[in-house]
């Protein structure tokens, strides 16, 4: 049982369905990430936690009481939404104590609180600015404040990052983490962004057209990938065709013992990530190897990426090399290719 | 060189709007001779005109009045449902005729509903024996005036005002939901406050625009000049002492200084709007 | 459908205020068609097109519609392009100029026209077409408005600069490139002209032209219910022309699709 959970939640926008049987379970303190490409549900299941969607079925759940009726004025949860959601007409510091003035929170707490929440997303100076006076970066964190003023019991976070510049993104992010962890808030945050969700979470949801494909830590979602999609979504990854052969794939000359459950001759894809094939010098007959032609390099900073073109089907692969090693392999080199079999994927094409 | 193609713009613009202003405006100060002379502007400040003045002013604020409420009221309602949907196009499209193409058919269609011969004047006689004119005929003075004008001051405000109630983010009413707020606190705390500028500006139009009108009032009211523009009116069409005819300038003079002022505080209001979009 | 507070609200100012306004086009359906003892007759209807008076007024103001939407366009749109490419420092003066009829309520305009237009009709002879010149003025704001939207809308600069660094002349870019994409903002402007100027009183009749508002005017001083059928067919007409106005102006589309 945990401390935030979504029983079956199902939604259908005019006979389009966003959502197809949601479940999850956030444990006190937890920061969950749900996070797929748009039109995958994601938002439209904060929302429903969040009371501004009803679900057609299904229940939230929050401290083991069911508010899955409750309006969302009442429902004690702190929102953050994506952009232009501080009230104009506001200070930073009238945004923040609002919604202590609604709960009748004295002028004397209030400005206290205020000002400790300002100095908490490290804005301790900007309380008399206007949101149209601050950049975007710091009216999210003025938002982000306002949220955690009414002590709310779970934190919401809609793509929060997404209207930011990178640089600004990545360290905010890192911001809101440090206080989430600092005030051990249950937090449900949207995004599309996989980096941003494998830098701030505890789990991972990775959620596609309406459903739930993986719940699991970062480290897994990203190593253990459930399915082609996860594999795919998260993190670089290079999809190889081939066929498969009597209990094995076959890629051009090389063999790959794995049962990918396909027919004989049948088409597969072959998912392997840059960091899982290893290179060596290649000269000669190809005998069983995968063997290719190093096309491009492009240096990372401690990795350099390598583009290599296969012999099998003039394929298009992405090998990442430490950068001091990279020079072994200069462009128009042959090299030939090994997976690492415990690393790779095996779907049917 | 590159000059040379904002010439024909700005020429035309000259001799079709500026010249006649100015020939307006300076006209107000010259007397008979074409001499100076401020004679023109203290006659209107007694007597008939100032009466005229006054009376404008009444039903350009009246009017306004009207008009803003209750088109605030139905720019919400429609504002609030589908924007592509059929009840918005209708609305506006409705708005935009009453409002600004209205004129000479809007007071034909005031006569046919409760003119002496009118629908509803008749409908009220025969059903309930009422009879809307008991002795006066209300609707050719200033009463009649300021129902007519409302049928257009409704529909302006609908055309001004919507836009700032489609620039109330609905996120601003999810975060106060969030924050534990009710309908009630949205619309005094935020969704009230937000609003005030635009509302004032709208009034501001609003008032602008009936003090400048003339073809509802011109069509309706045949004898006697009791507001401005048809004060004008007389000078244009009677036979005017030669003499008088710049006094019929001092009146434009007038009118162009109480819309300037108008149209300058909702220029004001405006900008202080967009600063918080 | 839950029964909220705010929709049975909703639901009584459109039902209060839809009546306010549908009432007198009622009436005035009723009264044009007013027949002996309670019969339909349609007799003002069919007389809009008996009466000469009438007919050669509307053809006047057909006229006037069409030439003023056109001396607009050809005025603003050059005039507009060119201060955004070249001439940035005239935009506030040009943008005063054309917001400025605002403010000259068209019945103080109209006395300062009177001697000009003794003039305009010396050379050009007495022809209600003139009035072109004064709707072109009267119509600036609207235009003004509605063009200055369609050029803001796309990236006006980059796509002239694109189009000279392949050689063309400013005449191309101005008929090839601009006015093609900023069409919906054009014809906008346009069907406000035209609505404009079919809804004009005020000066043409002090200036004494019989264009369709004046003569409309001159008709209900003798016979009503045609003058109450004619102005019933203005009003419809304006409100469908306005109508699907709102289907010229799409949103703006995503100028870029999903890789």
């Amino acid at each position: 049982m945990g401390y935030l959970e979504l029983k079956g939640l199902r939604k259908s926008f005019g006979g389009q369905p966003a959502l197809d049987g949601l479940d999850l379970d956030l444990r006190e303190g937890e920061l969950v990430s749900l996070l797929g490409p748009s039109g995958c549900g994601k938002t439209t299941a904060l929302r429903i936690v969040a009371g501004f969607e009803t679900a057609d079925t299904g229940h939230v759940v929050v401290d083991g009481k069911d508010i899955t009726s409750v309006p969302a004025n009442r429902r004690d949860m702190g929102m953050v939404f994506q952009a232009y959601s501080l009230f104009p007409n506001m200070t930073a510091a009238q945004n923040i104590a609002f919604g202590l003035r609604l709960r009748k929170t004295s002028g004397a707490e209030r400005a206290k609180r205020t000002d400790e929440l300002l100095e908490l997303v490290g804005l301790g100076a900007f309380g008399a600015r206007y949101p149209h006076q601050m950049s975007g970066g710091q009216q999210q964190r003025v938002a982000l404040a306002r949220a955690l003023a009414i002590q709310p019991r779970v934190l919401l976070l809609d793509e929060p990052l997404s209207a930011l510049d990178a640089k600004v993104r990545v360290s905010l992010r890192d911001e809101i983490r440090r206080i989430q962890t600092e005030l051990g808030m249950t937090t449900l945050f949207v995004t599309h962004d996989q980096e941003e969700a494998l830098a701030v979470s505890d789990r991972v949801g990775v959620m596609s057209q309406g459903r739930l494909e993986q719940l699991g830590t970062p480290a897994v979602v990203y190593r253990e990938p459930a399915s082609a999609f996860v594999a795919q979504f998260v993190g670089v990854t290079n999809s190889v065709d081939g066929t498969a052969e009597a209990g094995s794939v076959r890629v051009g000359g090389f063999r790959l013992a794995s049962d990918s459950g396909v027919a004989d001759g049948g088409g597969v894809k072959v998912i392997v990530r840059p960091e899982d094939i290893t290179l060596a010098s290649h000269e000669g007959e190809s005998n069983g190897a995968l063997v290719g032609t190093v096309l491009t390099h492009s240096f990372l900073g401690p990795i350099t990426r390598l583009v290599v073109r296969l012999e099998a089907g003039e394929q298009l692969v992405r090998v990442d090399q430490p950068s001091n090693q990279a020079a072994d392999y200069p462009p128009g080199s042959t090299v030939s290719l090994a997976f690492a079999e415990s690393r790779v994927m095996v779907v049917p094409a | 060189m590159a000059w040379l193609v904002a010439v024909p713009f700005l020429a035309y613009v000259g001799v079709f709007l500026v010249y006649p202003t100015v020939l307006v405006l300076a006209g107000a100060f010259q007397d008979a001779d074409g001499g100076f002379t401020l004679s023109n502007l203290t006659t209107l400040t007694g007597g008939v005109y100032l009466q005229a003045f006054w009376r404008s002013v009444e039903l350009s604020a009246l009017s306004a009045l009207f008009g803003a409420v209750f088109g605030a009221l139905l720019s919400w309602a429609v504002a609030v449902g589908n924007p592509e949907g059929l009840l918005r196009r209708t609305v506006v499209a409705g708005a935009g005729v009453l409002a600004q193409f209205g004129g000479v058919p809007l007071a034909f269609a005031f006569l046919a509903t409760v003119g002496f011969q009118g629908f509803l004047t008749r409908f009220l006689r025969d059903t309930f024996g009422l009879d809307l004119f008991s002795g006066s005929a209300w609707i050719f003075e200033l009463p009649g005036l300021t129902l007519v004008y409302t049928f257009f001051q409704i529909p302006l405000m609908v055309i001004v005002f919507l836009p700032a109630l489609d620039g109330l983010r609905p996120q601003w009413r999810e975060a106060t939901e969030s924050l534990g707020g009710s309908a009630w606190t949205y619309w005094r705390h935020v969704g009230g406050p937000i609003l005030l500028s635009p509302f004032l500006g709208a009034l501001l139009l609003l008032f602008a625009n009936a003090f400048s009108a003339y073809a509802t009032a011109a069509a309706l009211v045949s004898q006697g000049s009791p507001i401005v523009p048809l004060q004008i009116r007389g000078f244009l069409t009677s036979e005017v002492l030669l003499g008088q005819e710049n006094l019929g300038k001092a009146l434009g003079l007038g009118m162009v200084v109480v819309v300037t002022i108008a149209m300058g505080l909702y220029a004001l209001l405006q900008k202080r709007v967009s600063k918080w979009q | 459908m839950a029964v909220t507070t705010k929709g049975v609200l909703r639901a009584i100012v459109l039902v209060v205020l839809g009546a306010y306004f549908i009432l007198p086009l009622v009436a005035m359906a009723e009264f044009s068609t007013r027949g002996v003892g309670g019969a339909r007759n349609f007799d003002s209807w069919t007389g809009i097109f008996a009466d000469s008076d009438l007919t050669d007024s509307i053809i006047a103001s057909v006229q006037l519609a069409v030439t003023s939407s056109l001396l607009m366009l050809v005025l603003l749109v050059p005039t507009m392009t060119w201060i955004r490419l070249r001439l940035p420092q005239l935009r506030r003066l040009v943008e005063f100029l054309c917001l400025l009829p605002v403010a000259i309520p068209a019945i103080v305009l109209v006395v300062g026209l009177a001697p000009l237009y003794a003039w305009v009709n010396y050379f050009l002879g007495y022809s209600s077409l003139t009035l072109t010149f004064v709707y072109t003025v009267l119509v600036l704001p609207f235009a003004y408005r509605a063009i200055d939207a369609g050029l803001s809308a796309i990236d006006l600069k980059t796509l002239a600069e694109a189009a000279r660094s392949l050689g063309a002349s400013w005449g191309t870019v101005l008929w090839r490139i601009v006015v093609p994409n900023i069409r919906t903002a054009l014809l906008g402007a346009s069907l406000l002209s035209v609505a404009l100027v079919l809804g004009e009183f005020t000066i043409a009749s002090l200036l004494n032209f019989d264009t369709l508002q004046p003569q409309v005017n001159l008709i209900g001083k003798r016979n009503a219910g045609l003058s109450i059928a004619v102005s019933l067919a203005c009003l419809v007409f304006a409100f469908v022309l306005l109508f699907l106005l709102s289907y010229v102006g799409r949103r703006r589309r995503v100028t870029v699709a999903d890789d």
